[in-house]
């Protein structure tokens, strides 16, 4: 019996359920409590037999997913380390937005990203500013809706 | 009438008339590709540039723009698994996997001829069945409303994917996520952490751009793949025409979907993410190949997308006649009647009767100038998504974290999209229902609602009424059909044998 990548998904299913069974009994009045501790115990129950269930039948079977040969041909490490490097850059690119706003931080990401990847300066430099011109003539001006300034320029 | 027909025609077939709805259309349409938006925010957005021009003008851009964003949400949804608004969330199920298989021309050509002549039919059925849809209207009360939004829910199981254990669990996960924030009833605060961003609870368009969007490109950069689609084939108008026949190949699963969309439309507060569901899960359990349902075929793309435009024409309707918005961007339609000095409601009919010909046929003329456009357009949109992940992985996130933002306006809605985005990710990489857990976020707050305003007005057995019993047998028909079947298929012939 192993605990790997499923299982532990299912294990925080399962306490996902559990802290929201504990968080409904706390509420005061049954009209609050009532739908939210009965979902939380269906969701508690399905996942527990889930578990049971992965740890059962061996989780090495249970992770084999959809049967894509391709994908099972890429080492695990590989994988994590090409999320590692999208995870990175998505947060990276949110962290801009939050500090300097949409309209520096998009096309600076937009243009380092492309150049990461080994693009030419001019198509990088273009897409950049196509990207930033759809998105601010979209909404800045088009609805009016105002894009986030960024919290180093006023923005909240 | 006959008189009123004519203004109404006469106004709509005018020069002027017709380039102001081509525009409309095009925004709409553009509108509705980008994720987090959507028709409900377009509309918001538009109505201080509309309320100065006379009412016939201002209600016919709102109406045409907004009948053809669902048209543009089902484009992005099929090319990029990013459903352009709620309401297409059911389309990306099989739309996707359609053209990850190189046919993203047919699948769109297939959505946006469902879309508009799902769109087109109804708006002359909403003319023709105003003495129905009142009864029809009156008869529903809050006890039949929360059955109503049980059948939908129940429907969770027929999304569940391989395994049933997982299917349910996602789709409880689901509800249990529509349930956090503040509730009204009580006056409780529910699962908040303690954070004020979760008193108001989550969006759905924070959800779909999470849980397929973000994690769909996770996914495809984990993978190594180079572009969204794994073939390159080149898609021709002719792909989009195949998939416009394939609606007439399967001409039953899109008037299914019309019938359950307009009806789910003209009922209110149910919203258009129920009826596209309800419809592609009847498609899949009337359907002889229900196993395939997933993998990308076209009759997964028709039923919800036929359902989805459907829905308009109901809606308009219950918000003209009686004054009860058929959905929260019909809230925002009264509003505007209210701002060009129109009051929805019986009168209406009577006193403006040449204004609602004009904005029911409205939706019917944008949907065919939508559905041209987005045909002719359709070969080179899905051409894009070929094009390679380097460059398309940051003008979508840029997309992806924009709708986050703009959605409420806040960071924090794009913090919430890339937690669901990671969410999202493994479930899929655990082979967790995506699609059940999005229906059970849309529909459990709705059901709570119901059912606790019908145990306040009619008590404990709330549940006992014609409409409530016969909706409630409906889905027990529905769980136990399947189970019939197999018993007088395989185990009685076999006893009768023995």
């Amino acid at each position: 019996m192993r605990f790997e990548g499923r299982a532990y998904f299912i294990l925080f299913l399962v306490v996902v359920g559990l802290y929201c069974i504990i968080s409904s009994l706390a509420f005061a009045r049954v009209q609050a409590k009532a739908i939210p501790l009965a979902v939380a115990s269906l969701v508690f129950i399905l996942a527990t037999m889930e578990l049971v269930r992965v740890l059962r039948t061996g989780n090495q079977a249970a992770t084999r997913v959809k049967a894509e040969p391709k994908e099972d041909s890429i080492a695990l490490n590989t994988q994590l380390r090409r999320f590692g490097l999208a995870l990175a850059w998505v947060v990276g690119f949110s962290l801009g937005v939050y500090l300097v706003g949409f309209v520096i931080a998009m096309p600076v990401f937009v243009f380092s990203y492309l150049k990461s990847k080994g693009r030419g300066w001019l198509i990088s430099a273009v897409l950049a500013v196509l990207t930033i011109a759809l998105i601010y003539g979209m909404f800045q001006i088009g609805l009016r809706s105002s894009l986030y300034r960024g919290i180093l320029f006023g923005g909240r | 009438m006959l008189e009123a027909y004519g203004q109404a025609l006469s106004f709509l077939l005018s020069p002027m008339t017709l380039l102001l709805m081509l525009g409309a259309v095009i925004i709409g349409l553009i509108i509705g590709i980008i994720p987090g938006i959507g028709g409900l925010i377009g509309v918001a957005l538009f109505l201080p540039l509309v309320f100065r021009m006379p009412a016939e003008t201002a209600l016919t851009f709102l109406i045409t723009f907004h009948a053809v964003t669902m048209t543009g949400g089902s484009i992005s949804a099929i090319l990029v698994n990013v459903p352009g608004t709620g309401a297409n969330a059911a389309t990306l199920l099989d739309g996707f996997p359609m053209n990850q298989k190189g046919e993203g021309a047919r699948a769109v050509g297939a959505a946006v001829t469902a879309s508009t002549f799902g769109g087109l039919v109804p708006c002359f059925l909403a003319l023709a069945m105003i003495p129905l849809v009142y009864r029809l209207v009156i008869a529903f009360r809050s006890p039949e409303m929360a059955m109503l939004v049980l059948l939908g829910i129940s429907f969770i199981a027929v999304l569940t994917g391989r395994s049933k254990t997982r299917g349910l669990a996602s789709g409880t996960l689901g509800v249990l996520i529509s349930l956090i924030g503040f509730q009204n009833v009580t006056g409780t605060y529910r699962f908040t952490l303690g954070s004020e961003f979760l008193y108001s609870g989550l969006e759905i368009v924070a959800m779909a751009l999470g849980l397929f969007g973000l994690a769909e490109l996770f996914d495809v950069l984990m993978k190594g793949h180079t572009s969204i689609t794994s073939t390159t084939s080149k898609q021709s108008l002719a792909d989009a025409l195949q998939g416009a026949l394939d609606v007439w190949r399967h001409k039953w699963v899109w008037l299914q979907g019309t019938i359950i969309g307009y009806i789910i439309g003209v009922i209110p507060g149910v919203g258009a993410e129920t009826g596209t569901f309800v419809a592609y899960g009847q498609a899949k359990k009337t359907s002889k190949h229900p196993e395939l349902f997933g993998t990308g075929i076209v009759e997964g793309i028709i039923a919800p997308e036929s359902a989805n435009n459907a829905k308009e024409s109901g809606a308009l309707l219950t918000t003209m006649a009686f004054g009860i918005p058929g959905s929260a961007i019909f809230a925002l339609f009264m509003g505007a009647f209210l701002m060009v000095g129109v009051i929805p409601g019986p009168r209406m009919l009577v006193d403006h009767l040449p204004l609602a010909l004009i904005m029911i046929l409205g939706i019917a003329l944008a949907n065919l100038i939508g559905g041209i456009i987005s045909l002719l357009a359709a070969p080179y949109l899905a051409r894009a998504t070929s094009v390679h992940i380097d460059f398309l992985f940051p003008i979508i996130l840029c997309l992806i974290i924009t709708g986050g933002y703009i959605v409420r306006n806040t960071m924090m809605n794009v913090v919430a999209v890339i937690i669901l985005g990671l969410l999202g990710l493994l479930m899929k990489r655990y082979d967790f229902s995506r699609p059940a857990m999005l229906l059970g976020f849309v529909l459990g707050q709705l059901f709570e609602n119901y059912v606790l305003l019908s145990y306040q007005v009619s008590g404990p057995l709330f549940f006992v009424t014609p409409i409530s019993m016969a909706l409630f047998a409906f889905i027990v028909l529905l769980f136990v059909y399947p189970l019939l079947k197999k018993f007088f298929r395989h185990w009685l012939p076999r006893r009768v044998r023995a």
